[in-house]
């Protein structure tokens, strides 16, 4: 025991016993002048001689432990019960996106004055070209879209605009089609991520909407500031939704890592909003309760 | 419906590059994971929760896994998991209420001892088992892992005299226990 803390520091006496030196020098794990040092030591002393034969033994007896093969079916059992969580840590993740985008609007929606301004200015100017758009089967294109930037290209900043321009075509729609479906994601995770994002962003405040579906609508005239809002709230639910569920369940957890990639890409292209501490502070806090309402 | 679709072609992309995707390694590293985790607890029901904690764990990791040994980065994560767990099961009586005997009595000792209680036929398992967790930890991360003792300290976050301690009287206890 003595020689543990003389190590490399000054020589070791020949008298000391090497104490936990032993075992390291068995390892290969002293510096060449401590190993020579306690071979020096090890010729004259009986016991320490006998105490690294039996240390050697119990080293080789450790390291000749056999395998232990896992139980027949461990893996695959837990990677078919991996296949279930990610299907449902998606829909997850997709409803909490989608609700934190409504909710990101309507909190930008007060203090937020360029947002109410400027949209209708861009909607007169081309109502037509936005009329076109949401006939399109919105629907369908606005789950897809983010969920395929998620999935595909998360690490590319580029694609950045895509998520936050992918969902608002259909919002001017959304005021005539289903303005009375608030989202409700708690109660069925599978559903709600088709219906919330597109027909819950306008439903919970029809004056935002406006902004919203003009910014994607032309995006050649439409000045970028109601794009701010938009990319950042898509943007933000991704890093609230990954730091949120990272520590938690199991299925909570495959979601987060989903979202996270969606997060990291939106992120570096996204512009900074008029308010983005709140709008953070906010998101942030629905998106976990979201995720714990659901988890429970 | 959407949704469906994208998970599944989701899980069964393959990784970039040489990384391999979690079935991959859950499927060709299961029995070494497992290994690492009986050597740690001491039993096999133990063992079974902490290779779905560390399955977990590689999948949220594997992005960052860098080529090299694969067996080192797995027994990393298994030992890292394992005090974890040991540690949270220490804090848990503290949390909860301390004047319960029922709460307070099962606790601690779990990690530690009820993993020796579970003792094998084979004593060098059983005297593995019976040392305490952190010692257990180190001598696994040395003698079955395979790791250095820089790469242990650096793993453990503690001094490298820390882990040849640990190691020398971890195999100290451990011989005088099949003595």
């Amino acid at each position: 025991m003595t020689g543990a803390d003389e190590m490399g520091e000054g020589p070791l006496d020949p008298t000391d016993h090497p104490g936990d030196l032993l075992s390291a020098h068995i390892d290969g794990e002293l510096p060449g002048p401590a190993a020579r040092q306690v071979e020096a030591h090890l010729v004259q002393c009986g016991a320490c001689s006998a105490e690294l034969d039996a240390l050697a033994d119990a080293r080789r007896r450790l390291r000749e432990l056999p395998p232990v093969p896992a139980p027949p079916g461990l893996v695959t059992r837990l990677v078919e019960r991996r296949r279930h969580s990610s299907r449902r840590g998606a829909a997850l993740a997709l409803a909490a996106a989608g609700v934190a985008v409504v909710v990101g609007l309507t909190v930008a929606d007060p203090g937020d004055d360029r947002t109410a301004s400027d949209p209708p200015r861009a909607l007169a100017g081309d109502s037509s070209r936005l009329d076109t758009t949401a006939t399109t089967p919105s629907p369908l294109a606005a789950p897809t879209g983010p969920g395929d930037a998620v999935e595909a290209e998360p690490p590319e900043p580029s694609e950045s605009p895509e998520p936050g321009g992918a969902e608002p075509p259909e919002s001017p729609e959304a005021p005539a089609d289903g303005p009375d479906e608030p989202p409700e994601p708690p109660e069925s995770p599978e559903a709600p991520p088709a219906g919330s994002a597109p027909g819950g962003t306008t439903a919970g405040d029809p004056d935002v909407t406006v902004p919203g579906g003009t910014a994607p609508g032309d995006p050649d005239t439409t000045p970028s500031a109601p794009a701010g809002p938009m990319t950042t709230a898509a943007s933000g639910p991704g890093g609230g939704a990954a730091g949120g569920s990272g520590e938690s369940g199991e299925s909570r957890g495959s979601g987060g890592s989903d979202v996270q990639g969606d997060g990291t890409g939106n992120g570096t292209g996204s512009e900074e909003t008029s308010d983005p501490v709140t709008i953070g502070d906010r998101l942030g806090e629905t998106v976990t309760n979201l995720l714990e309402m659901i988890g429970g | 419906m959407k949704v469906r679709r994208w998970s599944l072609r989701r899980l069964g992309d393959a990784q970039p590059d040489d990384v391999p995707s979690w079935d991959e390694v859950a499927r060709a590293h299961g029995d070494f994971i497992y290994t690492v985790a009986y050597r740690l607890t001491g039993n096999h029901h133990d063992a079974q929760d902490l290779v779905q904690e560390v399955l977990l764990r590689v999948q949220r990791g594997l992005a960052t896994f860098r080529p090299g040994s694969m067996e080192a980065w797995l027994g990393r994560i298994t030992t890292n998991a394992f005090l974890d767990d040991v540690r949270r099961r220490r804090r848990r009586p503290v949390v909860a209420l301390p004047d319960d005997p029922d709460l307070v009595v099962p606790s601690a000792p779990s990690a530690d001892e009820a993993s020796a209680a579970d003792t094998l036929p084979d004593d060098v398992s059983g005297a593995l088992a019976a040392l305490p967790a952190d010692y257990r930890a180190t001598v696994v991360l040395c003698d079955v892992v395979g790791l250095r003792y820089d790469e242990i300290a650096s793993e453990l976050a503690v001094p490298v005299g820390t882990v040849r301690s640990r190691i020398h009287r971890g195999r100290a206890l451990l011989r005088s226990a099949l003595a």
